[in-house]
């Protein structure tokens, strides 16, 4: 019998494209205070993947036009459980979440339960072609709101099927403003920026590896009320932080000027937001530019509002290129369109990608709550990296998922000790504007 | 802080007429006068007076400003005007071509076997023009390798037409080396861009330009009579050994340099051990 196939997207085929700067994937995971039902979990995730077709298929790389080609699987493919203890439990998700599903698999995620002192982690990896980050987590909140449902007997699950069409993202545009971002045919990957966090060449023995740090919620909480008292978003104060760090760890000279792109999620021009359409990718990218380190944190805020307000100003923030794109794929064959977007793409060196917030309200398993968790995105390969925040319960895990060994793993740590340290310093010098 | 902006702008915008465009505009002052206080509060500032002060004083001569405003409003054919005239302008040069080309054809001034090189280089003159703005815009963009190469489409454009001139007009017997002095006159242009641009190639280039150049000169001058083809031979012999004599001393010069700074760097090496080894405990 002919497989089925499915259209491959403009982001499935950008996405593959950027196999060459990452492995692609997307993480979660969510650490919960009393064991979920594997049971019933099994039930949603076959459900669910029934009812999104490119979640188990296979991407072929074809000279014209790539698609996707619906396979068969089962759960086994998809869910693993392991039972272990405290002390290897870390270990046991890194080397989970730090693997990479080939685009030829049957399925496009992976599951694994940990079961360590009767609480349960939850872990899912998700081939970024599929979706991003946005609906990485639609995709948990339905993945709760179902296994809720199942658990009280319901039998049907709800999930996003639409279509996948990158051009979603106009829809909540109208008339001439419509016409405009059509023609946004400005290349804004061509910003040279050619600061690069200092990392060690590229080994043999270099593994994928996710660091990760925590903001607790004393320190977020006093973060935030001083970005509240100055009317900014914690947005803006982590680029600022972040910034201000890496001239310091990269030794950047003190006037040269940091450009580094900020993750935009695209379904704000969507109408009906998140819940439109299908799980796929829709996400552009704001740059951030400053002419300099401020010489205080309070100075560099300022350089990066400057710099930040043009595009919270822009109407169009993150729809530059797309018709680019789009005019490349559609004129070219898939072969030649990604030899000319490759010339024509430059991937930034550093970026910031905030995944906002997780609500653990949203994320329950039946009685189980999440007391912790995180996501990141894809594993970089030098020199590329990432700083990825998630918030939850009040803290912010930091993450930079990066391709590398052990000298990078404590370069990577002394970089998240300058940043919290810069955390701390800007908290102490706007120490007047919190309230006792 | 905002009601106070608000207020100040109200008062102000009374002064110009009430259209669309400048509510538009009061807004958008609103905008960045809130932006600047945000600013001066970060940079430390405490003293809402004088922040309102100082982000009012951020507008310059607002009231001059608004003014240039709603003249701009009704200037606005004006622009069109001149985009008009720019248009008309073109048109009118390219009539004046058409006609000058016809004048000179029809009253026998020049022969009509000649006479359309005017219209020629007009569109050669043209195509320099947008061949000399790509390549302004490509230096812009750090496009280094696009710009020369129009730099090279330029200059075989234009010696393509100074031979069809001297062809036509003077007969020479001669007129195709024209064509051999564009290979290096391609060469020193795109050497001058080599310097400008600061590119590592530049060096390198001279030495190939510069052989080449050699050659061609020998086969010119050898094919007008003007040298013998022997012992005139050494003209390219020479150039190529003072080249090879010129990147060996180059290469050895760099090399005794590196040998230096590498001694250099470890004699400080030495003396940061020797420091240490007397001083630690």
């Amino acid at each position: 019998m002919k497989k089925q196939r499915i259209t491959a997207e403009l982001w499935d085929k950008m996405q593959y494209l950027f196999r060459n700067y990452y492995d692609r994937m997307v993480h979660a995971v969510l650490y919960y205070d009393k064991p979920i039902d594997v049971d019933i979990l099994k039930s949603v995730l076959i459900a669910t993947t029934e009812k999104v077709p490119v979640l188990h298929s296979s991407f072929h790389d074809s000279v014209i036009n790539p698609y996707w080609e619906v396979e068969d699987y089962s759960i086994s493919d998809i869910l693993s459980v392991k039972d272990t203890d405290a002390d290897s439990l870390e270990t046991e998700i890194e080397e989970f979440i730090t693997q990479s599903i080939p685009v030829e698999s049957n399925v496009q995620f992976k599951v694994c339960v940990f079961n360590a002192g009767g609480r349960s982690v939850f872990a899912m990896i998700v081939n970024h072609m599929c979706f991003d980050g946005g609906d990485f987590k639609y995709f948990l909140k339905r993945l709760s709101a179902n296994y809720n449902a199942m658990l009280k007997g319901g039998a049907e699950v709800e999930i996003k099927t639409g279509t996948r069409s990158y051009d979603q993202v106009y829809t909540k545009l109208e008339g001439e403003d419509k016409e405009t971002a059509k023609k946004l045919y400005k290349n804004i990957s061509q910003v040279k920026d050619t600061h690069y966090f200092p990392l060690t060449p590229s080994k043999p023995e270099d593994k994928s590896m996710i660091n990760r740090c925590k903001m607790d919620a004393e320190t977020f909480s006093l973060f935030r009320a001083i970005g509240k008292h100055y009317g900014v978003t914690i947005n803006d104060l982590m680029l600022t932080v972040y910034m201000h760090s890496l001239y310091e760890f990269g030794q950047y000279p003190a006037t040269d000027t940091l450009t580094i792109p900020c993750m935009v999620d695209l379904r704000r021009h969507i109408e009906g937001g998140e819940e439109a359409g299908g799980l796929t990718n829709h996400t552009g990218f704001m740059q951030c530019s400053v002419d300099g380190v401020g010489a205080t944190l309070n100075d560099t805020l300022v350089k990066v509002l400057r710099s930040v307000r043009k595009s919270k100003h822009d109407k169009f923030m993150g729809l530059y290129s797309l018709p680019l794109l789009k005019l490349a794929y559609t004129i070219f064959p898939y072969a030649i369109s990604e030899t000319a977007i490759k010339i024509g793409y430059l991937n930034p060196l550093i970026g910031m990608s905030n995944i906002g917030l997780l609500r653990p309200e949203l994320l329950t398993m039946g009685d189980a709550t999440p007391i912790d968790g995180f996501m990141t995105g894809a594993v970089k390969y030098k020199p590329y990296m990432q700083l990825a925040l998630t918030t939850m319960n009040n803290e912010i895990t930091m993450t930079i998922a990066i391709r590398g060994n052990n000298d990078d793993k404590i370069l990577v740590e002394k970089f998240f000790g300058i940043l919290m340290n810069n955390v701390k310093r800007f908290i102490a010098e706007n120490a007047k504007y919190l309230k006792v | 802080m905002k009601e106070r902006f608000k207020s100040y702008l109200e008062q102000a915008f009374r002064k110009i007429r009430p259209t669309k465009a400048a509510m538009e505009y009061r807004l958008e002052t609103l905008t960045k006068l809130e932006e600047a206080a945000q600013d001066y509060r970060i940079k430390g500032m405490t003293d809402d007076e004088a922040i309102y002060q100082l982000c009012i004083d951020s507008l310059g001569d607002f009231d001059a400003k608004l003014q240039e405003f709603d003249r701009n409003l009704t200037e606005v054919p004006k622009k069109n005007n001149l985009k008009r005239n720019i248009a008309v302008g073109a048109i009118g040069s390219v009539a004046a071509i058409i006609a000058l080309y016809l004048i000179l054809s029809l009253t026998g001034a020049v022969g009509w076997g000649m006479s359309w090189l005017i219209l020629l280089g007009a569109v050669v003159a043209a195509v320099v023009a947008v061949d000399v703005a790509l390549m302004l815009k490509a230096f812009k963009d750090d496009k280094f390798l696009v710009a020369r190469l129009f730099n090279v489409g330029t200059v075989i454009l234009v010696f393509v037409f100074m031979y069809l001139c001297i062809h036509l007009s003077v007969h020479p017997g001669y007129d195709w080396y024209i064509f051999l002095c564009m290979v290096p006159a391609a060469g020193i242009m795109d050497i001058a861009i080599g310097f400008v641009t600061k590119s590592k190639l530049t060096i390198p280039e001279i030495f190939v330009w510069a052989m080449l150049t050699s050659v061609m000169l020998y086969v010119m001058l050898g094919v007008a009579g003007a040298m013998a083809w022997h012992p005139g031979w050494l003209l390219p012999a020479l150039t190529a050994i003072a080249i090879v004599a010129i990147v060996a001393s180059l290469l050895i010069s760099r090399s005794k340099k590196a040998k230096k700074d590498k001694q250099i760097f470890f004699d400080s090496t030495q003396n940061q051990v020797d420091e240490e080894y007397y001083t630690k405990w």
